[in-house]
């Protein structure tokens, strides 16, 4: 359960997601739909391709705006904030962590696919298993190093060499 | 009816079936042991497997997933207090205390046979009730498709969510992404931004893999990296005495799990109910009937049987909306219909006429699957309790590894592996916020429906969207629409609201 009044709480995040939202319907409809859908200008036609996107977008744009109107009114003292419980049974809560944990995964994860197409499955994925299992607190260093040798390793040779299924292999197999 | 449930077991009974169905309720009872984990990750890991597969198979073995891993996700629960996944939250409340007295495999057991029983009672109704359900739903026309995806929508948001708008909002979004790709009825590009990835779309294992598993991993990886103290909670051993349910201790559960598997029965059927609130209703229902409630919550095996039955039959109810409709009744559903559409099957009224043979041999193998999980679930318990042993950061590091590869096996594209990536930064971003990955996903599945059934009707009937007032078969659909709007976006936000004032001002 997410006590609304403190930091990081989901009112502040459905406010700023509610402005994101709404913000990104309205590029979508002033932007997006009419330059990136062919004929969605079409006035000849009834119903143009553009069609669904609008309807979805308009939802996003009025549902969007609502979030953050009522977020916007809660942090006003206007009315009483809903209190929230998350479907996943975790603690809600957007704050300072969390952005960086955030940041983490989206550099991380451009890291991990730049190494998966210039070094192949096996090695950026060895390297990915030992910094993850060691930052979560496994401290048992063979086990460590034996996982995560052998589980990329055994995926590779398991989908390559029996499933005949490829994985990104390293360059220099090639050669 | 009879005939074809036959026919559908000669389809079904064949040694590569079994032996999927019995990998399949392995795995599901596997991922489900292990906390966190659960039966959607690995559904969203093993579809792309499936590509490779029959039809018939492929469904049988998610099937056999879906049921292992509901009654594994009470292991856990019983031996650790530590849940599988929320449908077994309510497990934990007569399931540890019975572990504590030094009862683990008793109430393992009970938890299994309740499971089974569960699972079963479901798939009886579901057989007995799709055919009937989808005949009435063949004399609908896109008015009322339009009518009915609305009201799924709509309960699925007011049900899934706190707020109906944040539902709503998550469920929009998901529409919106589905229509990226080319126009099906014009074959024109819709913001494809020249990638070709992005041709046939949004790819639905790169969104639903990122979105519901890596999302879920990375999160319990951040909280075990900031609190490492919860990835080393271990299983007590136990002795092996005593561990026998007797008859007369089975006998006195089994008006609970009657009662159980029609309540989650019923709530299966249901759009947006959920598994969750399977369990608690059955756990409450047996609470009320029994004559010693005070006992429930010490141990008691009727406790156990009440949720375990009532969330495990959820699963073949589910399939009676799905198959009818082509509408979800929940996530897992969701996953299954995108199975269904990988195989060139798509889920509503017309898949009993074209797929008939197809989906009686899903029917059957959803019998033997219940079968296959009594003895498989029965037979691994030592080991299903061995494999809480891996430390939580090994397997939560190795699931990852796993996402990457059933995104990248089917499409060879580093572009789905980044798009996988960035839908988990999506997903923990909602999972944070309180915004449902619940109406994203359905939003995104149902979406093409959607636009289907609402461009034909604004044909149809020169653009008049009133006509959804007027046909008699849309017209209950939509006024529940407008009904389910009024009750979870004004009624209960006003209720809770002032309940929310009135106990501020009692503390103050």
């Amino acid at each position: 359960m997410a006590d609304p009044t403190i930091d990081g709480s989901p009112t502040k995040a459905n406010l700023w997601a509610g402005i994101f939202m709404a913000s990104t319907a309205i590029i979508a409809l002033v932007w997006l739909i009419p330059e990136f859908i062919s004929g969605a200008n079409d006035s000849s036609k009834n119903l143009t391709p553009g069609f669904m996107p609008r309807v979805a977008a308009w939802c996003m744009l009025i549902l969007g705006a609502l979030v953050a109107l009522d977020a916007w009114r809660v942090l006003a003292g206007k009315t009483t904030a809903i209190v929230e419980e998350s479907e996943e049974n975790e603690d809600l809560s957007f704050g300072r962590a969390e952005i960086v944990n955030t940041l983490i995964v989206l550099v991380g994860s451009a890291i991990y696919v730049a190494g998966l197409s210039f070094l192949g499955f096996v090695l950026p994925s060895t390297i990915l298993l030992i910094f993850l299992i060691y930052l979560t607190g496994y401290r048992r260093k063979l086990v460590l190093v034996i996982v995560a040798i052998a589980f990329p390793l055994t995926l590779e040779l398991l989908l390559w060499h029996i499933l005949k299924v490829p994985l990104p292999q390293f360059p220099l197999v090639n050669f | 009816m009879i005939e074809q449930l036959i026919e559908g077991f000669t389809v079904a009974f064949t040694f590569t079936n079994l032996l999927f169905i019995i990998i399949g309720v392995a795995i599901g009872i596997l991922f489900g042991v292990m906390p966190g984990v659960g039966g959607i990750t690995a559904l969203t890991l093993l579809i792309p497997v499936t590509f490779y597969m029959e039809p018939i198979t492929a469904i049988a073995f998610l099937i056999g997933i879906t049921k292992g891993s509901t009654s594994g996700g009470a292991i856990p629960a019983i031996l650790l207090n530590a849940p599988g996944s929320s449908e077994n939250v309510a497990t934990t409340r007569d399931g540890y205390p019975l572990a504590q007295q030094g009862k683990p495999e008793k109430a393992m057991r009970m938890a299994l046979y309740s499971s089974v029983w569960g699972d079963f009672a479901s798939d009886v109704v579901l057989i007995l009730l799709a055919a009937p359900f989808a005949a009435i739903a063949l004399k609908f026309g896109p008015a009322e498709i339009t009518a009915v995806g609305m009201l799924a929508f709509t309960l699925i948001a007011g049900l899934s969510s706190d707020t109906l708008t944040k539902g709503l909002l998550a469920a929009s979004v998901g529409v919106f992404l589905s229509t990226i790709g080319l126009d099906k009825a014009e074959g024109t590009q819709r913001m494809t931004f020249g990638i070709i990835d992005l041709y046939d779309g949004i790819s639905l294992n790169a969104l639903a893999i990122g979105l519901l598993a890596l999302s879920s991993v990375l999160s319990q990886l951040f909280d075990t990296w900031r609190d490492p103290t919860t990835a080393n909670i271990k299983p007590k051993p136990y002795n092996k005495a005593d561990q026998r349910i007797s008859w007369a201790e089975f006998k006195a559960c089994i008006p609970t799990l009657f009662r159980s598997a029609y309540i989650g029965t019923f709530v299966g059927m249901l759009p947006g109910l959920g598994v969750t609130l399977a369990a608690f209703l059955g756990y409450g229902a047996a609470k009320r009937a029994s004559k010693k409630p005070e006992e429930f919550g010490t141990g008691k095996l009727e406790g156990i049987a009440a949720t375990e039955a009532a969330n495990s039959a959820v699963t073949g109810a589910n399939l009676i909306p799905t198959i009818a409709l082509g509408i979800p009744g929940n996530i897992a559903a969701a996953l299954l219909i995108g199975a269904f559409l990988i195989h060139g099957v798509t889920p509503g009224p017309f898949m009993m006429q074209q797929h008939g043979s197809l989906i009686y041999g899903i029917f059957a193998s959803m019998l033997i699957a219940n079968a296959v999980h009594l003895v498989v679930g029965r037979a691994g318990i030592p080991i299903w309790v061995l494999s809480l042993r891996i430390p939580k950061p090994i397997i939560l590091s190795c699931v990852i590894v796993l996402c990457v590869i059933g995104v990248y096996v089917p499409s060879s594209s580093f572009f789905e592996i980044g798009l996988m990536f960035a839908f988990a930064i999506v997903g923990y971003f909602m999972r944070k916020t309180g915004f449902s990955l619940v109406c994203l996903f359905i939003g995104f599945l149902l979406g093409p429906l959607l636009e289907h059934s609402l461009r034909q009707t604004m044909i149809l009937y020169d653009n008049n969207i009133l006509v959804l007032f007027t046909r008699p078969f849309s017209l209950p659909f939509t006024l529940l629409t407008l009904f389910f709007i009024w009750r979870f976006g004004f009624y209960y936000p006003a209720q809770k609201r002032k309940k929310r004032a009135l106990e501020a001002d009692q503390t103050k």
